[in-house]
C-alpha cells in the first residue's frame, strides 16, 4: 500500500532522509518513531506529496506520488500536528466542504459524520465557529475530517498532542478499527506507549535512515535488549549520538576553541 | 441536491462565507468602525470623484496644453497603475501562495496542483487589486465626465480595467514563483535591496526635474509640456498594457470605437493568452516552488548544488544570445524608441514645422527630419481634407476634436505616400500642436490597425538615397550653374558636361544661393557643420575668393542691383548687407522679428525689403534706415520690390502684390490658371530677372512656373516628376535659361526662349549609400550556437572551453574597424550574452565556482562564533544582559521579516528621493514659500513616522502573543520589556528619520540652528510617537494573532493612528508659531517672544504627555497581566 523506494531528501548539505526503502502492506499499523529532527516529518510530507524527494519514490496504492498525486490524495488522508482549518467555518460546514472535495454524496456524507461526530464528542461544539474551539478539539475535527472519505491510507503526524486520555483512546479505537477492516495507517509519534500497544510494525528512523523495522520482538532482537520499547528505541539510536559527539570533538579539536563540543 | 464538485467553486464560496463572516464578527466586535468603514466606503467614490473632477477641470483651463496633459495623464496613471499593481501582486502571491497554511493543506486534497493554483491566483488577485480599483474608479468616471463621454464608456472601462488587472497578477504571480523556487530569504532580502537601490539611484539620474520659470509656461507651452513630461515617454511604450487601456479608452472617449475596439481586442488577447498559460500551466511550478519552500531551501542557496548547473547555465546562455537578435528584438526595440519618441521633446529629434530648418534638419538628423516632413505633410493633408476653417474651429474647442478623430484613419498610409515640404500656417497654431500630439499617439495603433505595420515589421523610415537640392544658382550670362545640397556643392556647366562634380563644402546646409550680376562670384549663404552662420564667395570655376562669418544662421541672401552690396537675412532676426568688394564691414539692421526668411532689393538699391516669420515687411530706405516703415502683410513673403510693388504670397495660387506706402492690393494672381493637383501650392523658392518683370516660382506643386510680375499671370509651367517637388529655383539675366532643384536630388536645366519650356539636361546627385551594418559576419555567428550546443549536451569543461573562446573570437573580428558596428544595435546585447556566458564557461573551467562554493562551505563552518550584531551589542555600554538579549531578539525578528523593513524602505526611499531632488524646484522660490515647503517637509516625514510606528511597533506586544511566556516569566519583568521596545523603535526610527530631516534642511539650505531645531523636534516626536504605539499596543492587545497587519487594523491601532496625526498636526502648528526663523504661520509678522515660548511650552508639554500618558497605563496593564 505504502513504498518507499530508495528514498532521500536533502536540504542543502543537510540529508534528511538517507536512503530510505520501506514497504506498508494494506491494513498495516505503521509507527513510526525517531528522535526529534531524525526525518520523519519529512518522510511524512513526501509520502503526502508535500515536497518532492530529491531521489527515489514514494508509492501509495499502486500510484506514484509525484506522477499521479491526485490518485493519491484520493485515497489518502493526512492530519499533521497541528492542521489547518478554516476558522470561520463551523465543523460541520468543514466536514461537509471536505466531503464535497473528495467527491462525496450528501448522505454519504451526513452518514459519516453522524457515525463520527458523537465518537469524537464534537456534538457540542458542531455549529460554532472553529476560532473558537481548543486545540484538542481542532485536532479532533481534522481527524474526524480526514476519516470521513475512509482513506486506504491514514498517515498521522504526532496526532496525539493536545487530545486528552479519553479521546486518545477514542482515536486508538478507531485507527485500530480501520485498520482491521483494510486501512493502512502510518502514524508517527514520539510516544512510544501508542507505537507498543497500536503498531502491527515499527520503523526506526534515525538522522535520515530508517535504522531499523519491524514488529517489537523484530526490533528487541535488533537492539539485543528483551526490555521495553523505549529501551530498544534509545539502544538503537545512542550509538549514533555518540557518532556525532565524536564528530564535534574532532571539529573542536580541528578548529580551536571557539567551537564548544557537545556535553562541554 | 447533487453536490458541486468544482474544487474551484467550493473554494469560492467557502471564502465568500467566510468573508462574510468576518464581516459580521466585525461588526459585533465594534459597530462603530464597521459604520466608519462603511461609510468611507460610500462616500469616497464620491468625494474622490469630485476632486478628481476639479483638478481635471483645473489642468483643462491650462492654456494651450490642458487636454494634452489631461491625456498624457492618463497614460501615466495607468502605466503606473500597471506597474504598482504588479509589485502588489508579486508581495500578495508571495505570501499567500507560500506563507499560507492554506496551500499546504490545500496539497492534501484530491485537488490538481493546477486547481489549488488558479484559486490561490483569484485570491490573490482580489486582495492584491481591490485597492487600486477603488482608487481607479473613481479617477475614470471623473475623466468621462471631464470629456464628456458616452453613457456606454462607463461600461465600457469596468471591462478593460477588469481584463487590465489579470495581466500584472499572472506576471506578479509568475514573478513571486520564479522568486520562492530560486531564492532563500537572505538571498532576496540582499537581491531585494540591491534592486531597490538600483531603482533609487537611476531613477535619481533619470529624474532630474526640470527648473520650469511660471512664464515660460505660459510663453511656450507646448515645448514645456513636452520638457516636462519627457521623462515619462516610457508610458508610450506601445508593448506595455497600460498602453492598449489607456489607448482604448481614450479613443472610445473620443469615439473612434474601431480602434478603440482594437486595443481592447488587443488587451483581451493578450489576457486570454497569458491568463491561459497561467491557469493552465503554471501549477506544476508553484507545486514545486511549494516543495522548495517547504524544504527549507532553494536552488541558489545551495551553492555547491548551483555550481553543478552553472556551466549547462552559461551554455544556455551563449545558445540564447545567438538567437536573441532572430526574435527581431531590434526591430521591436526600435519601433519602441520610434514611438516613444515625441515631438520636440529631445534635442536630437525636434519636430521642425518651418522648412527652411528642414534643410539643416536633414543633415543632423535625419530621422527626425523625416518625422517633421511626415508629419508636416501629414498635417497640410489634413488641412486639405477639412479645411484650415475646421482645423481654426477645433482648436478653439479642444472637445470638439474626436469629430476630427475619424480623419487621422488614413494617416499612415498619407505619411508614406505624401512626403512633401509643407507649411503649418493655415493650421491654428495651438492646434497643430495638439494635433501632432494626438497624430504622434494615433500614428503606432493606426499603422498596426491598418497592417500597413505590423509588429514584425514596425515603421521605419527608408533610407533616404538622394539628397534634397537646397539652392541652386546661374549666373546672368547663363554660362555658369551651381547647386548645393547638405555638405556639397557643384558648380558646373549648364550647356556641358557630362555629370556634376561635387565638392565638399564646409557648408552642412547651403540655403541660398546667386551670382553676382556680372557673373563673376557665387554667393552662398548657410550653416556650417559646426552650426555657424557663414557666407562664403567663390569664382565660377570654384576656387574660393573670401569666407565671411556671420553671427547667425544665413537663411536668405540677394545681390544688389549694381553687385556691391550682398543682403544676408540671418536666423536671429538681422540683416546684414555685405559689401563684396573692398575692406569696409557689413551694416546690421536688427528687426523686431523671430528671423529672416526673405530679402528683395529696390531695382534702384535704395530701398531694401525685409521679412520674416512675424508676417511684417520691413521697409528699410538706406539712406535713412533708422526709420524703416512697416507693412502687415498676411502671408509668408516671397517678396519682390520695384520700388512702389510688395509681391506676397505663401502659396502659388496666392501670390498677390501691393503698393508698399497703402499697403493696397493692386493684382491677384487667377487662381484657376495655377494647377497645383492636390498638393498645397507652396512656395519654397522664387528667383526673379533683374527688372522684375517676370519671376519663377517653385515649391510644392508639380513642376514650376513663370510668372508675370504685373498680371501675376503664369507665362510658362514647367512640367514636374510625378512624386517630386522642386526645392531651388534660379533664373538668368534674359529669363532665358531656368535651372530647379528636387527634392529628389535633381537638377534640371531648362530652355524658355521658346514658348514653352524645353528641358535642356537633367543632372542626377546621389547620397552614398548606407553603411552595412554587421555584413557578412553573421553566417560566421553560427559558430556560436553549435558551441553552445555542444557545451550544453557535452556538460564538459573541454567544450565550455571552445563555447568560452568562441564568443570572444567572434566578437573581436565583429568589433574589427572595417566592420564599424553600431554600439547601440541590439546584435550587441545578444554579443553581451554571448560575452558572458563565455566568461561563465570559462569560469567553470577554471574551477572557480567550485573555489567560491568551498569558500561558502568554510563560511558556514564558522556558524558557532558571534556574529557582527552581538558584538556590536557588546560594546553598547551601560545595558545589562538581559535588555541586551532583547534588544538584539527583536533587531534580528525585524530584520528577517522582510515584509517589515521592505516596506518602511520603499516608504522612507520615496521621500529620500524627493528631498534629494527637491533643490531643482526650491531655487527660485520667496522665502514664505521656503518656510511652506519645510514644514511640509517635517509633516510628511513625521506622517511617514506616524505611519511606521502605527505598522509596525504598535503590533508589537501583541507579537509577542504565545510567546509572552518566555519574557513575561523572565526576570527582567514586561515592564522593562515594554520600556526596552520603546527604546529600540525609538532609535530604529531616528536612525532613518534624523538624516532625512537633515537631507531636507539641507537642501533647502537652512541654517544650521534651524536644522537643529528640527532635529530636536523630530526626535522628541519620534519618542512620543513610539511610546505611544506601544503604550496603545499593550493597552489593546491581540495576543492570538500572529499577523501584524491584522492586530493593527483592529480599533486600537486605528485610535493609535488617529492620535499620531492629530498630534503631528498640533506639533507642526506649535513649532512654527515657536519658531524664530519665521514660519508659515508668521505670515503677518513675528509674534512676540512670549507667544513664541508658549507654543514651544505647549509643543513639550502635549508631547511628554502624550508620550507618558499610555505608557503610563501600559505599565500598570502589563505589572497586573496575567500570563
Amino acid at each position: 500500500m505504502i513504498e518507499f523506494r530508495n528514498l532521500v531528501k536533502k536540504f542543502g548539505d543537510l540529508v534528511a532522509v538517507d536512503h530510505i526503502n520501506l514497504t506498508v502492506k494494506s491494513g498495516e499499523f505503521f509507527c513510526v518513531l525517531g528522535p526529534n529532527a531524525a526525518g520523519k516529518t519529512t518522510s511524512i510530507k513526501m509520502l503526502t506529496g508535500l515536497i518532492r524527494p530529491t531521489e527515489g519514490q514514494v508509492r501509495v496504492c499502486g500510484f506514484d506520488v509525484q506522477e499521479e498525486p491526485v490518485e493519491v490524495r484520493k485515497r489518502l488522508a493526512y492530519v499533521p500536528d497541528f492542521p489547518f482549518l478554516y476558522d470561520k467555518l463551523t465543523p460541520l460546514e468543514f466536514f461537509r466542504f471536505t466531503g464535497r472535495l473528495f467527491g462525496m454524496e450528501e448522505d454519504l456524507m451526513d452518514n459519516r459524520t453522524r457515525d463520527l461526530i458523537p465518537r469524537f464528542s464534537l456534538d457540542p461544539y458542531i455549529d460554532l465557529s472553529i476560532e473558537s474551539l481548543s486545540h484538542g478539539t481542532r485536532q479532533r475535527i481534522a481527524i474526524v475530517s480526514a476519516l470521513m472519505h475512509a482513506p486506504d491510507v491514514f498517515v498521522l503526524d504526532e496526532p496525539m498532542v493536545g487530545l486528552d486520555p479519553h479521546h486518545a483512546r477514542v482515536l486508538k479505537d478507531v485507527l485500530r478499527e480501520r485498520a482491521t477492516a483494510g486501512m493502512t495507517v502510518f502514524l508517527s509519534t514520539h510516544q512510544l506507549s501508542v507505537a507498543e500497544e497500536m503498531a502491527d510494525r515499527i520503523g526506526i528512523i534515525h538522522n535520515g535512515q530508517l535504522i531499523a523495522a519491524g514488529t517489537k520482538e523484530d526490533l528487541r532482537e535488533q537492539a539485543g535488549n528483551d526490555g521495553a520499547l523505549e529501551d530498544t528505541f534509545l539502544a538503537l539510536t545512542r550509538e549514533d549520538e555518540s557518532t556525532v559527539e565524536t564528530q564535534m570533538r574532532q571539529l573542536h579539536q580541528e578548529r580551536g576553541p571557539e567551537t564548544a563540543p557537545i556535553g562541554d | 441536491m447533487e453536490p458541486t464538485r468544482s474544487p474551484l467553486l467550493l473554494l469560492l464560496s467557502l471564502h465568500l462565507k467566510q468573508l462574510w463572516r468576518k464581516l459580521r464578527d466585525a461588526n459585533e466586535r465594534s459597530g462603530s468602525l464597521t459604520w466608519l468603514i462603511v461609510g468611507f466606503v460610500a462616500t469616497y467614490p464620491i468625494i474622490a470623484m469630485w476632486l478628481f473632477s476639479r483638478g481635471l477641470r483645473k489642468l483643462n483651463a491650462v492654456q494651450g496644453i490642458g487636454p494634452v496633459l489631461i491625456e498624457e495623464l492618463v497614460f501615466l496613471l495607468f502605466a503606473f497603475l500597471f506597474m504598482m499593481l504588479l509589485f502588489s501582486n508579486v508581495v500578495v502571491g508571495y505570501t499567500n501562495f507560500f506563507r499560507n497554511k492554506e496551500s499546504v493543506y490545500l496539497f492534501t486534497l484530491p485537488i490538481p496542483a493546477s486547481g489549488i493554483f488558479r484559486w490561490k491566483f483569484i485570491e490573490s488577485t482580489c486582495i492584491a487589486s481591490w485597492a487600486f480599483l477603488l482608487l481607479v474608479a473613481p479617477l475614470l468616471a471623473a475623466y468621462g465626465m471631464q470629456q464628456k463621454a458616452e453613457w456606454h464608456f462607463y461600461v465600457l472601462t469596468p471591462v478593460l480595467v477588469g481584463l487590465f488587472i489579470i495581466l500584472p497578477a499572472v506576471l506578479g504571480c509568475w514573478t513571486a514563483i520564479l522568486l520562492a523556487r530560486h531564492l532563500d530569504r537572505k538571498l532576496f532580502q540582499i537581491g531585494g535591496v540591491l534592486v531597490a537601490i538600483t531603482i533609487v539611484l537611476a531613477l535619481r539620474a533619470y529624474l532630474q526635474p526640470e527648473v520650469v520659470a511660471d512664464e515660460s509656461l505660459i510663453i511656450t507651452a507646448g515645448e514645456e509640456r513636452s520638457r516636462l513630461l519627457a521623462k515619462t515617454r516610457f508610458v508610450q511604450f506601445p508593448f506595455m498594457p497600460s498602453y492598449w487601456l489607456s489607448r482604448s479608452v481614450s479613443e472610445w472617449k473620443d469615439g473612434v470605437y474601431d480602434l478603440s475596439l482594437f486595443y481592447l481586442l488587443v488587451l483581451l488577447s493578450n489576457v486570454l493568452f497569458f491568463g491561459f498559460l497561467g491557469f493552465t500551466r503554471t501549477g506544476k511550478y508553484f507545486y514545486s516552488a511549494l516543495s522548495t519552500t517547504l524544504s527549507r531551501g532553494s536552488l541558489v542557496a545551495n551553492w555547491a548544488q548551483l555550481v553543478r548547473h552553472g556551466g549547462r547555465a552559461c551554455a544556455g546562455l551563449t545558445l540564447l544570445s545567438f538567437f536573441l537578435p532572430y526574435l527581431s528584438l531590434q526591430d521591436a526595440l526600435n519601433s519602441a524608441r520610434h514611438e516613444m519618441t515625441r515631438l520636440g521633446d529631445a534635442k536630437q529629434n525636434p519636430v521642425i514645422s518651418n522648412r527652411a530648418d528642414w534643410p539643416t534638419l536633414r543633415a543632423t538628423s535625419p530621422r527626425a527630419y523625416e518625422f517633421s516632413s511626415q508629419l508636416t505633410a501629414a498635417f497640410d493633408q489634413l488641412a486639405l481634407n477639412i479645411g484650415p476653417q475646421g482645423l481654426g474651429h477645433l482648436g478653439a474647442q479642444p472637445g470638439q476634436i474626436k469629430g476630427v478623430r475619424p480623419a487621422f484613419t488614413g494617416l499612415p498610409q498619407l505619411v508614406d505616400q505624401h512626403l512633401g515640404f509643407v507649411d503649418l500656417k493655415p493650421v491654428d497654431a495651438e492646434f497643430s500642436l495638439r494635433i501632432r500630439d494626438y497624430f504622434q499617439a494615433n500614428l503606432s495603433g493606426l499603422a498596426l490597425a491598418l497592417g500597413a505595420t505590423p509588429i514584425t515589421k514596425p515603421l521605419r523610415l527608408q533610407p533616404v538615397p538622394r539628397p534634397v537640392i537646397t539652392a541652386a544658382a546661374i549666373s546672368p550670362d547663363g554660362q555658369h550653374a551651381a547647386a548645393a545640397w547638405p555638405g556639397h556643392l557643384a558648380q558646373f556647366q549648364p550647356n556641358a558636361g557630362d555629370s556634376l562634380a561635387p565638392a565638399q563644402t564646409p557648408f552642412q546646409i547651403v540655403t541660398a544661393m546667386q551670382y553676382s550680376p556680372d557673373g563673376k562670384t557665387l554667393a552662398l549663404a548657410g550653416i556650417t557643420h559646426e552650426g555657424q552662420g557663414r557666407i562664403q564667395f567663390r569664382k565660377p570655376t570654384g576656387e574660393i575668393k573670401r569666407d565671411h562669418p556671420v553671427p547667425a544662421t544665413a537663411l536668405c541672401a540677394v545681390y544688389s542691383p549694381d553687385g556691391s552690396t550682398l543682403a544676408v537675412g540671418l536666423a536671429n532676426g538681422s540683416t546684414l548687407l555685405l559689401p563684396t568688394q573692398g575692406d569696409g564691414g557689413p551694416r546690421e539692421f536688427q528687426h523686431d522679428d523671430d528671423r529672416i526668411s526673405a530679402l528683395a532689393w529696390s531695382p534702384d538699391g535704395n530701398q531694401l525689403v525685409v521679412t520674416g516669420l512675424k508676417s511684417e515687411a520691413h521697409i528699410i530706405d538706406l539712406e535713412n534706415p533708422s526709420d524703416p516703415s512697416h507693412l502687415f502683410v498676411d502671408a509668408d513673403i516671397v517678396s519682390l520690390h520695384d520700388g512702389q510693388r510688395l509681391l506676397t504670397g505663401q502659396k502659388v495660387q496666392n501670390l498677390t502684390t501691393r503698393l508698399t506706402h497703402q499697403n493696397e492690393q493692386v493684382a491677384r494672381a487667377p487662381r484657376e490658371k495655377y494647377d497645383t493637383a492636390a498638393q498645397t501650392g507652396d512656395i519654397y523658392a522664387m528667383a526673379t530677372l533683374p527688372g522684375h518683370e517676370r519671376f519663377a516660382v517653385a515649391g510644392d506643386f508639380p513642376g514650376a512656373y513663370l510668372i508675370q510680375t504685373d498680371t501675376l499671370e503664369p507665362l510658362q509651367q514647367i512640367p514636374g516628376r510625378p512624386n517630386d517637388l522642386n526645392t531651388a529655383v534660379s533664373l538668368n539675366a534674359n529669363g532665358e535659361r531656368l535651372v530647379l532643384g528636387s527634392r529628389d536630388g535633381l537638377v534640371e536645366i531648362h530652355d524658355l526662349s521658346g514658348s514653352t519650356p524645353r528641358l535642356v539636361r537633367t543632372l542626377q546627385v546621389e547620397n552614398p549609400p548606407p553603411p552595412d551594418s554587421i555584413g557578412p559576419s553573421r553566417s560566421l555567428l553560427f559558430l556560436i550556437p553549435v558551441a553552445a550546443l555542444a557545451a550544453l549536451v557535452v556538460n564538459r569543461p573541454a567544450v565550455y572551453l571552445i563555447g568560452g573562446l568562441m564568443p570572444f573570437a567572434i566578437m573581436a573580428w565583429l568589433f574589427a574597424p572595417a566592420q564599424s558596428m553600431p554600439a547601440s544595435s541590439l546584435w550587441g546585447i545578444g554579443l553581451w550574452l554571448a560575452l558572458l556566458g563565455g566568461m561563465g564557461q570559462l569560469a567553470s573551467l577554471t574551477s572557480f565556482w567550485e573555489t567560491s562554493a568551498k569558500s561558502v562551505e568554510t563560511r558556514k563552518q564558522e556558524r558557532f562564533r558571534h556574529g557582527p550584531l552581538d558584538r556590536l551589542s557588546g560594546w553598547l555600554p551601560l545595558i545589562s544582559p538581559d535588555t541586551r538579549a532583547l534588544l538584539l531578539k527583536d533587531i534580528r525578528v525585524f530584520c528577517r521579516d522582510t515584509a517589515q523593513w521592505g516596506q518602511s524602505l520603499m516608504l522612507f526611499g520615496i521621500l529620500g528621493l524627493y528631498f534629494m531632488n527637491m533643490h531643482y524646484f526650491t531655487q527660485k522660490l520667496s522665502n514664505f514659500w521656503i518656510y511652506v515647503i519645510t514644514y511640509m517637509n517635517f509633516a510628511v516625514c513625521a506622517l511617514n513616522l506616524a505611519t511606521l510606528t502605527t505598522r509596525f511597533v504598535y503590533p508589537q506586544f501583541s507579537l509577542e502573543g504565545k510567546r509572552v511566556w518566555i519574557i513575561g516569566l523572565a526576570p527582567m519583568g514586561l515592564v522593562r520589556v515594554v520600556l526596552v521596545k520603546v527604546g529600540l523603535a525609538t532609535a530604529i526610527s531616528l536612525l532613518v528619520t534624523l538624516p532625512l530631516i537633515w537631507l531636507s534642511c539641507h537642501m533647502l539650505d537652512l541654517p544650521i540652528r534651524q536644522t537643529l531645531y528640527f532635529i530636536f523636534a523630530i526626535t522628541l516626536m519620534a519618542l512620543t510617537l513610539n511610546s505611544l504605539a506601544v503604550g496603545m499596543g499593550v493597552l489593546y492587545p491581540n495576543l492570538k494573532e500572529d499577523n501584524p497587519s491584522k492586530i493593527v487594523s483592529g480599533f486600537g491601532g486605528t485610535f493609535c493612528l488617529v492620535l499620531s496625526f492629530v498630534y503631528i498636526g498640533a506639533c507642526i502648528m506649535f513649532l512654527g508659531m515657536a519658531s524664530p526663523w519665521g514660519s508659515p504661520w508668521h505670515l503677518l509678522g513675528m509674534p512676540p517672544l512670549e507667544k513664541r515660548l508658549v507654543a514651544f511650552g505647549g509643543f513639550l508639554i502635549l508631547s511628554l504627555s502624550l508620550g507618558l500618558f499610555p505608557l503610563l497605563h501600559a505599565r500598570d496593564k502589563v505589572t497586573k497581566m496575567e500570563h
